[in-house]
């Protein structure tokens, strides 16, 4: 901290601090912390019929004594008991306005006991797996002929390639596989014209349409990462390894593979959390039976309007990408700041 | 001889799944782009009916449409006002702290980058809402997009700072530079290559934006909100003719990008190979 001040001055360290802590707190920390605080309660529906149930009762009270207000005018203490009782009735009219809060664990059984949002939530785990397995095993030898084979003015052309679908957002590449693989879409019309199919094949009842549109959207996640590690290596070890004798095979399993470990940790940690959490590609190409976890969420929040089941969701969508990320570091061997290399 | 004949049936291989992969992440945008100028009523390249501009007419001629880009680019301004001081702000302050307390920050600043943008747009949603009762819109989206956006750019502040000369700093304290001449002088200048490309990066990905921006949005629209659901209420060529113009600038801007880094390589290159 003092460094900080020493090198920059007290005007852009103040700078620095003031930033860096607003960065943090409102807009890091503080809303996950409420969103963790959301999951954990809910609204006791019950709690409002009680208090009108109450609110009755001492607007009985009063109408008792207002009848003997009328007998004994001046009886000061009737008075005093029922003005405290219209303050009562205000207080517990305030308190029904909203219902109670009551802290408890339901949100997240409720996940669990309900059949179709737990395979809900399975079926995006497992999927998201297998979206990652793909984009790994589908760009692995892109990632090393480029890096390693691949002349230099060839590198620039196909670094322009891989780039500018990167830079097309998900949404519009989406879009081009709704195109390509809707009920009337360009792959049934040419199979259909061709005589293979007499019927348009439905690719979104079943996932196939919402995987495939997965592996396109985020592979060159994967591909990125993996060739910036791979770039780096010497290609003398290779020789080497041929020279010893090695096959094809065992240069890849004992020299390449082990170097691109840190890549092939950092693009499966995004090409999992990327498809773990997106709601663009399944809404588009899922279909009506094909829901997302994050679906699932939505409609907690904007059809249900239950916030704080959604924020159970939430939360459980999110240690479920922490606890992903947390075994790739184990079981690759590489800490977070590897990351950025 | 062997030999031979299996490494060229190897080549080949290799270049038939180059290029079949290149097929792959090309085929679809040029489906996309083609259907825009297709004389059709929904989008599609087949049948081909025939050129026509009328859905380009029709896409300048869509004041929603208009409407949603326009909030786009509002929210993009903002994110990139709000999200590049805040990155800086972090690789400065990164760099200067000592590795301890170092892996805790970066772990906590970096996180957004590794957290779903759906569950950012949950939880500021969460939060200012019920803490201070602003419901969603462009303000929101702004916040929103900030938080994960800001840690991109600081990863290329970072990056850059990390080659900066020391001596370069060391030479301009001799000579008597006070820390807001340094700054100024030296630092800021020695970053601009990096400001100009986090301010690319910013403002694209928070145009592409879709999963948080569909939490924080609101009532109100922009143009990935315009897209989903268009192609959920009723496809026309006109979200083609929109699918066109992004894949054209895409093109040119990443070409730029592409050509620009290989020149700054190549200089680093010669500097090193001076040294």
């Amino acid at each position: 901290m003092n460094k900080l001040f020493k090198k920059y001055g007290k005007g852009i360290g103040l700078y620095i601090i003031v930033s860096v802590s607003l960065w943090i707190s409102i807009f890091i920390l503080f809303p996950q912390v409420l969103m963790f605080e959301y999951s954990f309660w809910k609204y006791d529906e019950t709690s409002q019929e009680k208090l009108w149930e109450k609110a009755d009762k001492v607007d009985e009270q009063i109408y008792i004594l207002e009848k003997k207000l009328k007998n004994e005018p001046n009886n000061q203490k009737l008075k005093d008991e029922i003005s405290l009782l219209n303050i009562e009735i205000i207080k517990l009219d305030k308190l029904s306005q909203e219902p109670e809060k009551i802290y408890t664990t339901g949100n997240y059984e409720y996940l669990f006991s309900n059949t179709l949002h737990r395979s809900v939530f399975l079926k995006t785990i497992w999927s998201s797996v297998l979206v990652t397995v793909l984009s790994l095993i589908i760009c692995y030898p892109i990632a090393y002929y480029l890096a390693q084979v691949a002349s230099a003015k060839a590198k620039i052309l196909l670094f322009i390639g891989l780039i500018i679908p990167y830079w097309v957002d998900e949404l519009l590449r989406t879009f081009a596989w709704f195109m390509i693989l809707s009920y009337n879409g360009i792959i049934n019309n040419a199979l259909m014209s061709m005589g293979l199919i007499d019927q348009p094949i439905e690719f979104f009842q079943n996932n196939s349409a919402a995987l495939i549109g997965m592996v396109y959207a985020y592979i060159l996640f994967m591909l990125f990462p993996i060739y910036n590690t791979l770039e780096s290596l010497d290609k003398n070890q290779i020789l080497a390894g041929r020279d010893l004798g090695a096959s094809w095979i065992n240069i890849h399993k004992k020299i390449i593979i082990p170097y691109a470990k840190p890549g092939i940790a950092v693009g499966s940690i995004f090409v999992f959390m990327m498809t773990a959490g997106t709601y663009a590609v399944p809404s588009i190409l899922g279909g009506t039976s094909g829901i997302w976890f994050t679906q699932v969420i939505y409609s907690w929040f904007f059809d249900g309007g239950d916030w704080n089941q959604g924020s159970a969701y939430g939360l459980a969508l999110l240690v479920l990408c922490i606890l992903f990320i947390m075994l790739m570091l184990k079981v690759f061997k590489i800490k977070l700041e590897d990351m950025s290399k | 001889m062997m030999n031979i004949k299996s490494t060229s049936i190897m080549n080949f291989a290799i270049k038939f799944y180059f290029i079949a992969f290149f097929l792959y992440l090309f085929l679809p945008l040029a489906v996309v782009s083609f259907a825009a100028f297709n004389d059709s009523s929904i989008p599609t390249i087949m049948p081909w009916n025939g050129f026509t501009m009328e859905w380009v007419y029709k896409f300048f001629n869509d004041s929603k449409l208009m409407y949603s880009i326009l909030n786009s680019v509002i929210i993009g301004c903002g994110v990139v006002l709000l999200a590049i001081p805040i990155g800086l702000a972090g690789a400065l302050l990164l760099l200067s702290l000592n590795s301890k307390s170092r892996h805790i920050f970066y772990a906590i600043l970096v996180s957004p980058i590794l957290t779903p943008g759906v569950i950012i747009g949950i939880a500021t949603l969460v939060m200012w809402n019920s803490v201070v009762d602003v419901s969603g819109g462009i303000f929101l989206t702004i916040i929103g997009q900030t938080t994960f956006i800001a840690s991109m750019a600081m990863l290329l502040f970072m990056s850059r700072l990390q080659k900066i000369d020391k001596n370069l700093e060391l030479a301009a304290l001799d000579l008597g530079a006070t820390p807001n001449q340094l700054f100024f002088k030296i630092t800021i200048p020695f970053l601009k290559p990096a400001i100009y490309s986090s301010i690319a990066l910013a403002f694209l990905q928070s145009i592409q934006n879709y999963n948080t921006t569909l939490f924080l949005i609101g009532t109100d629209s922009t143009i990935t909100i315009h897209i989903g659901s268009m192609v959920k209420l009723g496809l026309t060529p006109v979200l083609n003719v929109l699918a066109f113009i992004i894949i054209l600038m895409t093109i040119v801007l990443s070409t730029f990008y592409v050509i620009k880094k290989k020149k700054e390589k190549d200089e680093n290159n010669t500097k090193s190979c001076r040294a």
